[in-house]
């Protein structure tokens, strides 16, 4: 009996400790083992990679440790309007909805643009081994459920050397909240006005009864690689890495472009003129010819008034840093660098944060 | 409080423990102390389960207020507009659940009879053992086998339909849909209606089906006139129980349905459900209303499974009041009461009188019917056989020692691990454990020990609808409480939605093993002068502790393979678990994130995640049985 008896007892008194170690810890949180400074920061999972290198190397140049987590656009944006974290990173500009939210808790909200990307149409048709050619209006019609077949005459008409059999298109959209989403919509959008008055555009938006939803890029990845027929939309990076084939798109210009981060950082160049000075900018439907249609940025985003801050010099600073030195990172991970001009008008923008009252 | 349903106090010796004159102001002072420390973790799970309530109310208030009655007639969810309708909604999550019923109710039934009055032995205790194994493996598991077997099938299937019906068209889902669906959910709740219609088939009264054999009827003319009959309630409340289940289920349904909220009557249909969508977009929730939509859609489904919970409750214990719960508890100890042994139960033929049929018909019946209950059981424990093996034939192969020492390799190259995923969960069932172990433990001795206690039956009711709330519910309210106001996913927030789950399991088996405990024992020891915490914490428990340890392993194989709520609070993470303060990867994440990504390096890692989840559960299970043959032996050294 005896063994068992102390069994017991160490395990209650493990427990116990244990269960009131997590109160103590939680409320005092983690202090005196970083004296530096810790930035947190958190939202879109599309940077995730790109940030856990520019922490890495951020952290072994300066010492300032930054906390990334990846938790959804959506969520990032929440947060930094709470104050919860020091910066938020999106794949979409605030709406004017979270402005007005921002604006009543601390006023105007900084976008820096740190990096770009884009998002492919991919699919899975055996036998064809060339990549085939979209319209923005197909891609629309096909989400809305008036192109059903491969086949159909829009799509043999634009891709007139490949022999596209007769197979039911199964298109396949992102049922969590998604930056890819809306990169994706808001293109359909410019192109298609009838896109426009049935879908709108945004990070979860209502599809018409077409299609199936699946979560996360690799949900819809998957789902493609396992579905002969069919079609879904999905981050450059992630059809590269899952060796997807994927179709170019035609641009403004009327030119078909393949997704690559030369041309999806020749949309942002070729656009310059056409950003406006908060830097809330789209990029999709680029003109230039060789600008890759479906692109867009991800931002930084925090309040311009910091002065309530003492972690602000340090934000300004890592920020200027990633659109600066950290764009080398960007071409080995896949991502598109930023425009040196377009780099330089985010300069001006951090010059003008609020470091004192 | 009168407890509705009134389960009859089991009392199978003696009242509690007399209140012994006290011999000094310290021993007063300490049982005091311990009995006020039992009625607090008593009363705190309670308050847990209140707060619950409480909880989603509050987070879902700005929904109720301003969109009212209209949440339950709109079909329309679009965040982009601000129109939030549930009935999409709630529709996929009844046609889902009713097809799993449908299917898994009758071929549930049908294996509980065979198993309880046809099955000799040796096919009876492997048979249950195996239905038994159906309930222990987790829910995403079900839904990749479902995603990479069922879903390819299911769409081959449909081809075959259109090509055969002329002017049929079939759309191109990849097998997805309710259907689909439905069936996964029908494997997944078949073993809850088996397991509780067995109970209740073996709580008949032997007298009554020996009498009916007796005055000539066959095997299968008693089963249907007396046992079945009999066994109603229990079965209907067994099938309420099931319900509960597959309507607050989550992974295998989102992994499955298609997640496309509209409702279509069709073969083909593609829906959603309320689990499915509140995993998919609570986190990523954009605006505040979206939210509290979302909230509330788990509000609903929180009433809902504890309506069908109580209802379940009632049922059953009105077929057999008290010997349903120690049945229950009996069949998971793997000990199959001794039928009684009847020659006419033996040979199978009872001594025929005047059988109202005709003999021949009637017999052939018989053996019709044992045929086609044999087979209940055998489809049943198909699938088991199917998903074991296939997870084996493809999880063995992609094994090695990297797997389980490194981190994920990125995508596109080769290698890499799980490790800090299998470290996370260890981590995140150890928190929970410790969370949960102490409070079950000391609610469970308020429960037996002072049984006195008013309280008693009101918390014995609330543990058991707290074990009927659906996992992702119990994720919200995680979430509401830890990562809502802290701003950031933890795994604190995930032990603790893990502990939720686990207190009702542990509290449960620790009651019934206390009342197990002979009172001659703790006579003893207080006749001997030990105050009664003394009594109990050095005898009593003890005495009790490997009945106890079996509960705390039913709770860890329940827990560790939970996904759903951990999506909502650990989050994951790519990198090792730090501290339980940061996002905190778990090993069930991985199956169902490489799982679905359809890239061949990512599926084989998580076909070997699967098999090493699948392994421990089983080892749990198989060594939670050898346990309590140890508990048996424990408890006749004692008496």
């Amino acid at each position: 009996m005896t063994p068992l008896r102390q069994v017991l007892t160490v395990g209650l008194l493990i427990g116990t400790c244990l269960t009131s170690g997590c109160g103590g810890s939680q409320e005092s949180g983690r202090p005196g083992r970083l004296a530096a400074v810790r930035l947190n920061a958190g939202g879109s999972t599309f940077i995730n990679p790109l940030m856990t290198k520019w922490a890495k190397v951020y952290l072994e140049k300066t010492g300032v440790r930054i906390d990334y987590s990846s938790t959804g656009s959506g969520n990032g944006i929440q947060q930094m309007i709470n104050r919860t974290i020091d910066f938020g990173c999106t794949d979409a500009p605030l709406n004017e909805e979270q402005m007005a939210k921002a604006a009543g808790i601390g006023g105007e909200v900084m976008h820096i643009p740190l990096t770009l990307g884009g998002v492919v149409p991919a699919y899975n048709l055996p036998g064809i081994e060339k990549p085939l050619r979209f319209t923005g209006a197909i891609l629309a019609q096909i989400y809305l459920g008036k192109i059903e077949k491969w086949n159909d005459p829009a799509l043999q008409t634009i891709n007139p050397d490949l022999a596209l059999p007769d197979l039911n298109i199964a298109p396949v959209y992102r049922s969590d909240g998604s930056g890819t989403t809306y990169l994706f919509t808001d293109f359909l959008c410019k192109v298609s006005p009838e896109f426009r008055h049935t879908v709108g555009r945004g990070t979860s938006v209502r599809w018409p009864s077409v299609g199936i939803g699946h979560k996360g890029n690799e949900g819809v990845a998957g789902h493609i690689t396992r579905t002969p027929g069919a079609l879904g939309y999905v981050e450059l990076i992630y059809a590269l890495n899952q060796k997807l084939s994927f179709g170019s798109v035609q641009n403004r210009e009327g030119k078909f472009v393949t997704a690559s981060i030369e041309t999806i950082s020749e949309a942002a160049r070729s656009s310059l003129t056409e950003i406006p000075d908060d830097l809330r900018f789209s990029i999709t439907d680029a003109p230039g010819s060789a600008s890759y249609p479906i692109s867009g940025a991800v931002w930084a985003v925090f309040y311009t008034d910091q002065s309530r801050s003492p972690k602000a010099p340090a934000l300004v600073e890592f920020l200027r840093w990633a659109i600066h030195d950290g764009q080398q990172y960007c071409k080995d991970l896949q991502y598109a660098r930023l425009p040196d001009d377009l780099v330089a008008r985010a300069d001006r923008r951090l010059d003008a944060v609020k470091l004192t009252k | 409080m009168e407890h509705p349903s009134g389960p009859p106090m089991l009392a199978p010796t003696a009242a509690s423990p007399p209140d012994l004159p006290c011999r000094s102001a310290r021993k007063r002072w300490g049982d005091l102390v311990f009995a006020w420390l039992c009625r607090g973790a008593a009363l705190g799970v309670v308050a847990l389960f209140v707060l619950l309530g409480v909880f989603l109310v509050i987070e879902a208030w700005p929904a109720i207020r301003a969109i009212g009655w209209d949440f339950f007639r709109s079909t329309e969810w679009n965040p982009q507009t601000n129109q939030y309708g549930a009935l999409a909604f709630i529709f996929g999550t009844l046609a889902t659940s009713a097809l799993a019923l449908v299917i898994a109710v009758p071929l549930g039934v049908g294996t509980a009879v065979f198993l309880a009055e046809i099955a000799p032995r040796w096919v009876g205790a492997p048979g249950s053992f195996l239905v038994e194994l159906l309930a222990a493996i987790p829910s995403v598991v079900y839904g990749f086998w479902g995603l990479m077997f069922l879903a390819p099938v299911v769409q081959d299937f449909f081809n075959l339909l259109g090509k055969v019906i002329p002017g049929l068209t079939v759309p191109n889902t990849g097998g997805m849909g309710i259907f689909t669906a439905g069936l996964a959910l029908a494997v997944m709740v078949l073993p809850y209606v088996a397991a509780v219609s067995f109970d209740v088939c073996r709580a008949v009264p032997r007298s009554q089906a020996d009498a009916a054999l007796a005055l000539g009827a066959t095997r299968w003319h008693m089963i249907w006139t007396v046992i079945l009959p009999y066994a109603r309630p229990g079965i209907i409340g067994g099938c309420f129980l099931a319900l509960g289940r597959a309507l607050g289920e989550t992974m295998a349904v989102t992994m499955l349905i298609g997640n496309r909220p509209e409702i279509r009557f069709s073969l083909f249909a593609v829906g959603d459900s309320i689990a499915s969508v509140i995993a998919n977009q609570l986190n990523e929730a954009e605006t505040d209303m979206q939210r509290a939509a979302l909230v509330e859609l788990g509000l609903i489904l929180l009433l809902v499974t504890v309506a069908v919970n109580v209802l379940a409750r009632i049922l059953i214990w009105r077929v057999s009041a008290v010997r349903s719960r120690q049945g229950w508890l009996d069949w998971l100890r793997g000990r199959t009461r001794t039928p009684v042994d009847l020659p006419a139960a033996k040979n199978g033929r009872p001594p025929v009188v005047v059988p109202r049929q005709p003999r021949r018909l009637a017999r052939f019946l018989d053996r019709l019917m044992t045929v086609v209950l044999g087979c209940c059981l055998a489809v049943s424990v198909g699938p088991l056989l199917l998903i074991l093996g296939y997870i084996l034939y493809r999880g063995v192969g992609a094994l090695n020692w990297d797997f389980f020492t490194q981190l994920p390799a990125p995508a596109g190259e080769p290698g890499g691990g799980l490790a800090h995923a299998m470290l996370g969960s260890l981590m995140l069932v150890g928190l929970a454990t410790a969370f949960a172990v102490p409070v079950a433990i000391l609610a469970a001795v308020h429960l037996a020990e002072y049984r006195n206690s008013r309280l008693g039956p009101m918390v014995r009711f609330i543990n058991e609808l707290l074990g009927g709330v659906p996992s992702i519910v119990i994720g919200i309210f995680a979430y509401a409480l830890l990562v809502r106001p802290l701003g950031h996913f933890s795994g604190w927030a995930g032990a603790f939605a893990l502990g939720v789950m686990m207190i009702p399991i542990v509290m449960r088996t620790t009651e019934e093993a206390l009342k197990l405990v002979p009172d001659s024992l703790r006579n003893a020891s207080l006749a001997l002068g030990a105050t009664s915490w003394q009594t109990i914490l050095r005898v009593t428990l003890p005495a009790a502790l490997p009945a106890v340890l079996t509960g705390v392993f039913l709770g860890i194989s329940r827990i560790a393979g939970e996904t759903a709520p951990l999506l909502l609070t650990a989050y994951n993470s790519s990198f090792w678990p730090e501290s339980p303060n940061q996002p905190t990867p778990f090993l069930p994440y991985y199956i169902f994130y490489y799982s679905r990504s359809g890239y061949a390096e990512w599926e084989r890692q998580a076909w070997a995640a699967a098999l090493v989840l699948l392994a421990v559960v089983m080892l749990i299970n198989v060594g939670v049985r050898m346990l309590m043959g140890q508990r048996v032996l424990l408890a006749s050294r004692a008496d």
